[in-house]
């Protein structure tokens, strides 16, 4: 029997604030099955979390109750990029979880480190309780680094609280995005039994294939660290880093802290120095975290007809890497990339996130087929220098030059979308109407 | 002193143990006055190599080693080293230290300490690291014939033997100190990089070659930034080679019986049973991290591949390349000075080990010398080689041991040669200086009058005034040579620059009058450059005066040489992203922790936007 195919595409990107939510839609000419009966369309909601409200003030709940009516009240798949709670709170507060609850996704798509049968011992950095047998020493610690540094930021929130000091450190800042988002993962983990849970890393089949016929999936990021060595870069040493971090937030905010018990004199000047060598130490940890987790990112492309998405989640560097290492001999998986129309800005929009050599593929190819980039960012929240700053100006520019770069960050509307007819039709973009 | 007397006086300690190091106190009076004057050293235990390195008993190898003779401040200062004791685990000062009595005298109470003891103490690990900090910094001022400055506005060092808990060790100037980590090992075994002879006298080295040319932090040539690591590397290499006990050790493994004949002694039996199996344990505590031990350094291909390998296009790993050099030297020193040991036949293996000290300690003292003849900036491997061979001429003109030529030959391996006319002997230009209106005796400590001098002679020594031109640092120095006579120089360091956008600079470069004597190159700008990029060029020399005050030699990189200034505009281009302001290389000096992060590089570094 020939899959049927699509006949449009559609993908609204929420205006979230500072964070990712994406619903992909897929409109069929005749009814495919679904629980309960049948239905034309099938929908697949791409991460749902924030970290700073939109300059609209569009509530989560509000968001939520957006992708419920836009679905018409049942998901066929949900898709979760990676464990930062710019993707995932939505999942887990308590005035979102339950609507997206009861949209029944029918998969529940995330990375493999999110398996729940492979959960580290948080306590034993380097050594891991991991059940599942044959996974190789790389992987178990990446694994066993990325939940002791979920531990990590977690008694550096709680010790600031604690101490008074709840937010007003750049440190803590950091801790806070880092911290693990038990809630979301909770109901995640709930929406995933009964074999409704796949964990993906590079190279695999997804079952998401099946649900979207005539779309083709292919799975390009993460690599594991067995696969692929950058993506855990720096873990390798983090035995005795991590157990030193344990040590360290111990003292970060002891009681009568600020002044040092050292009598003035050559010694103090250098013992302070020392002291404040311990906060850098600690947020050189965040930081690697940050990015470890950002390279957890599922990376995906849906392919139909003459238009081909791609959805990275905040996939840095690291993680791209093995597919761009791969393409160089692969001419499929480079067509594939070449192919790409529709991009999902990585990380916001941050210089890690989009290769230039990706975005090179795109703009020295001889195809010259419009090209649409999807960014759901918020300026001024991270970044200290102009370099570091989210999103980059120069990423801006370039994706500006080469095509179409619809930011949520540009107007007030609750979404934009970007349709198209299949299998050729062009792009039109659609944003909400102001209130 | 000469750092040959001072190497002299290593000897491994007495075979008694005692264990507890109560019952083994040695005073060591270092302010008893004799007729000749206040002692000028006292001994201090220290690991000889590191506590992997152990005796023929199985006990960790321990040597004595003679350290300049200060007055002691408790808990543990010199005048130029101030000891921290820090609990990284606490977050607090450490223990106590008690090495020094309440009237300044130095107790060494580790002579015939048990193994436990060396590697528990916090006060045995204060000593080792004042003692081999201390000792570095001596050979570098018996062979520069001078005090060595710090880069920072302090006289003294702080060294802190735990500093943090990771394996790592690092030079910070902004904290103006060394900072020595320590870590657990999968037996759940404290590791001190503070216990590591080789890893103290690499970081002291860094310190002290920041404070001697500040300006080789300024992103420049390839070579300029492999020479920090690679020196640092060279020096450790030597000066752990320097200690007797270990040439040895090393040698044991040769003849058992303690006898040495010819047979044994080849270069590749003294290549792999004692120099790789040194460089073998070398930095395992730190190295490991920084990605390839020692050993590999040594046991570099010959040729010049490694110019253009992109592997050698990081910073980090082009010092090897100066390891490889300087290891084919000493081996050949060594083997020339066995060849006179051994024409009986045979010789005791301590003997031999001592030769293979002695050429160690020379080899050391003539590489640090080096430094004052090598230029302020836009330093080449070049400009090492061709600096030690001049000061090496200034000192011992005769070179009775061919050593210069060992040098010679060892770099040559590596496709690195002397460049022609790099130092210009200004006593031999038919040119004579011009000394009007100058101050013989002002030369010797002010730059301003120096400056005078090379405002009066710009032609002689081929400088144009027209760009920013200042007088960095002047350095005299007294040293004696082989032949007991008095050296005396004063070292006189200038510094060039010009800011100015990349096509401002090509532009310059186009015109014959702005290019150096003569020459046809132009500033050749990487394809797809901003031209419109803010880059800063640099070009310098140093300046070497006799005991007249006359000049006799000129190590000069000249601003305008336009093919240098080329291949560092390439450099740059390939590793260093613009500053927020839009310029290239033009940070003179280091900002935050150079060394500490140094051993981290950016593969994806191209990636990024």
């Amino acid at each position: 029997m020939v899959s049927p195919a699509p006949r449009q595409l559609r993908l609204r990107m929420y205006n979230v604030g500072f964070g990712d939510c994406f619903l992909l839609s897929f409109t069929y000419a005749k009814p495919l099955p679904a629980p309960g009966g049948q239905s034309t369309v099938r929908h697949v909601l791409i991460d749902f979390g924030t970290t700073r409200r939109a300059r609209s003030r569009l509530a989560p709940k509000a968001v939520a109750d957006l992708v419920k009516a836009d679905c018409g009240g049942r998901l066929d798949a949900l898709v979760m990029s990676h464990r930062h709670k710019d993707h995932l709170s939505g999942f887990g507060t308590a005035a979102t979880k339950n609507v997206i609850a009861e949209l029944e996704p029918g998969l529940v798509v995330r990375p493999w480190t999110e398996d729940p049968k492979l959960a580290a011992d948080a306590g034993q950095p380097g050594v891991t309780g991991l059940a599942a047998d044959g996974q190789r020493a790389a992987d178990r610690a990446l694994l066993a680094a990325l939940r002791d540094g979920e531990a990590m930021a977690d008694q550096i929130v709680k010790r600031a609280s604690a101490a008074g000091r709840g937010g007003r450190t750049s440190l803590v800042q950091f801790a806070t995005d880092e911290v693990a988002n038990p809630n979301a993962i909770a109901e995640l983990d709930e929406l995933s039994k009964g074999g409704r849970g796949e964990y993906l890393s590079a190279g695999m089949d997804t079952k998401l294939a099946e649900l979207l016929p005539g779309v083709d999936i292919r799975v390009l990021g993460p690599p594991l660290p067995s696969q692929w060595e950058p993506v855990s870069r720096q873990a390798e040493d983090s035995e005795e880093y991590w157990l030193t971090s344990r040590r360290q937030i111990r003292r970060l905010f002891p009681s009568g802290a600020g002044k040092s018990n050292v009598p003035l004199g050559t010694s103090r000047w250098i013992m302070d120095q020392l002291l404040g060598d311990e906060q850098r130490q600690l947020m050189s940890l965040v930081r690697w975290l940050d990015d470890a987790m950002n390279n957890t990112s599922l990376i995906l492309t849906f392919s139909t007809g003459e238009h081909t998405l791609l959805f990275g989640g905040d996939a840095q560097i690291e993680n791209w890497g093995f597919a761009l290492d791969q393409a160089k001999s692969d001419a499929g998986l480079r067509a594939l990339l070449e192919s790409v129309d529709l991009y999902k800005v990585g990380h916001h929009g941050s210089r890690n996130g989009t290769p230039i050599s990706l975005f090179k593929m795109w703009a020295e190819s001889a195809d010259a087929r419009p090209f649409v980039s999807m960014m759901s960012t918020k300026e001024g929240v991270h970044g200290d220098s102009e370099a570091g700053a989210v999103p980059r100006s120069t990423l801006v520019t370039a994706l500006k030059d080469h095509g179409q770069l619809l930011s949520t960050d540009d107007g007030l509307s609750d979404w934009i979308e970007v349709q198209a007819s299949l299998p050729g039709g062009a792009y039109e973009v659609k944003h909400a109407p102001l209130h | 002193m000469t750092t040959a007397e001072f190497f002299e006086h290593t000897a491994p300690v007495a075979d008694e143990i005692v264990d507890e190091i109560v019952s083994d106190e040695t005073e060591v009076p270092v302010d008893e006055a004799s007729a000749l004057g206040p002692a000028r050293h006292i001994d201090m235990t220290v690991i000889a190599q590191d506590p992997t390195v152990k005796d023929e008993k199985g006990r960790i190898l321990r040597a004595k080693v003679r350290v300049a003779a200060d007055r002691f401040l408790p808990p543990l200062q010199t005048h130029r080293f101030h000891v921290v004791s820090f609990d990284p685990e606490k977050g607090a000062p450490g223990p106590e230290l008690k090495l020094v009595d309440d009237t300044g005298r130095f107790r060494d109470r580790f002579a015939g300490s048990s193994d436990r003891v060396l590697l528990r103490q916090h006060d045995f690990h204060a000593q080792n690291v004042l003692a081999i900090a201390s000792r570095t910094l001596s050979a570098f001022e018996a062979a520069l014939g001078r005090r060595v400055p710090w880069d920072f506005e302090s006289h003294q060092l702080y060294l802190v033997p735990h500093g943090e808990v990771r394996a790592n060790a690092y030079y910070s100037s902004a904290k103006r100190a060394l900072i020595f980590g320590y870590a657990e090992n999968k037996d759940g075994d404290k590791i001190y990089s503070c216990l590591s002879h080789d890893v103290i006298a690499h970081e002291t080295t860094h310190a002290l070659l920041a404070g001697l040319r500040p300006g080789y932090f300024t992103p420049g040539l390839p070579d300029q930034g492999g020479f920090h690591e690679g020196f640092a590397d060279v020096v450790a290499l030597l000066s752990v080679f320097a200690v007797p006990a270990l040439v040895e050790q090393a040698l044991g493994a040769i003849d058992r019986r303690g006898v040495v004949t010819r047979r044994d002694v080849t270069r590749a039996k003294l290549r792999r049973s004692v120099l790789l199996q040194l460089a073998e344990q070398f930095g395992e505590v730190v190295h490991g991290r920084r990605g390839r031990p020692l050993r590999e350094s040594l046991e570099m291909k010959p040729g010049g591949w490694w110019r253009t390998n992109p592997r050698f296009r990081q910073v980090h790993n082009r010092g090897e390349v100066l390891v490889a050099a300087v290891g084919n030297a000493l081996l050949d020193m060594w083997l020339g000075r066995l060849d006179e040991l051994l024409k009986t036949g045979s010789a005791s293996r301590r003997l031999a080990a001592e030769e293979g000290a002695k050429a160690a300690e020379h080899l050391l003292t003539m590489v640090i010398r080096a430094i004052d003849y090598c230029p302020p900036l836009e330093f080449e491997y070049e400009d090492f080689l061709d600096a030690i061979i001049w000061s090496d001429e200034q000192l011992s003109p005769d070179d009775d041991h061919g050593y210069r030529k060992s040098v010679r030959d060892a770099f040559a391996v590596y496709d690195i040669g002397r460049p022609p006319q790099q130092i210009v002997e200004v006593s031999k230009l038919p040119v004579r200086p011009n000394y009007e209106r100058f101050n013989f005796a002002a030369m010797r400590s002010d730059r301003d009058e120096v400056f005078r001098f090379v405002w009066e002679n710009d032609e002689l020594l081929g400088i144009s005034l027209q760009f920013q031109t200042g007088v960095e640092s002047i350095r005299p120095s007294i040293r004696v040579g082989p032949d007991g006579f008095v050296v005396q120089e004063t070292v006189v360091t200038y510094v060039q620059q010009l800011d100015a956008t990349v096509a401002e600079l090509a532009e310059l470069s186009q015109d014959p009058d702005h290019r150096y004597r003569g020459s046809s190159d132009v500033l050749e700008v990487p394809a797809g450059f901003d031209q419109e990029l803010r880059l800063g060029i640099y070009g310098g020399g140093a300046i070497i005066f006799d005991q007249f005050g006359r000049p006799k030699l000129h190590q000069h990189k000249p601003l305008l040489d336009w093919k240098r200034q080329s291949a560092r505009l390439a450099f740059l281009a390939e590793k260093t992203e613009p500053s927020a302001t839009g310029s290239i290389g033009t940070q003179r000096y280091a900002r935050g922790e150079p060394f500490a992060a140094l051993h981290r590089p950016d593969p994806f570094q191209d990636e990024r936007w």
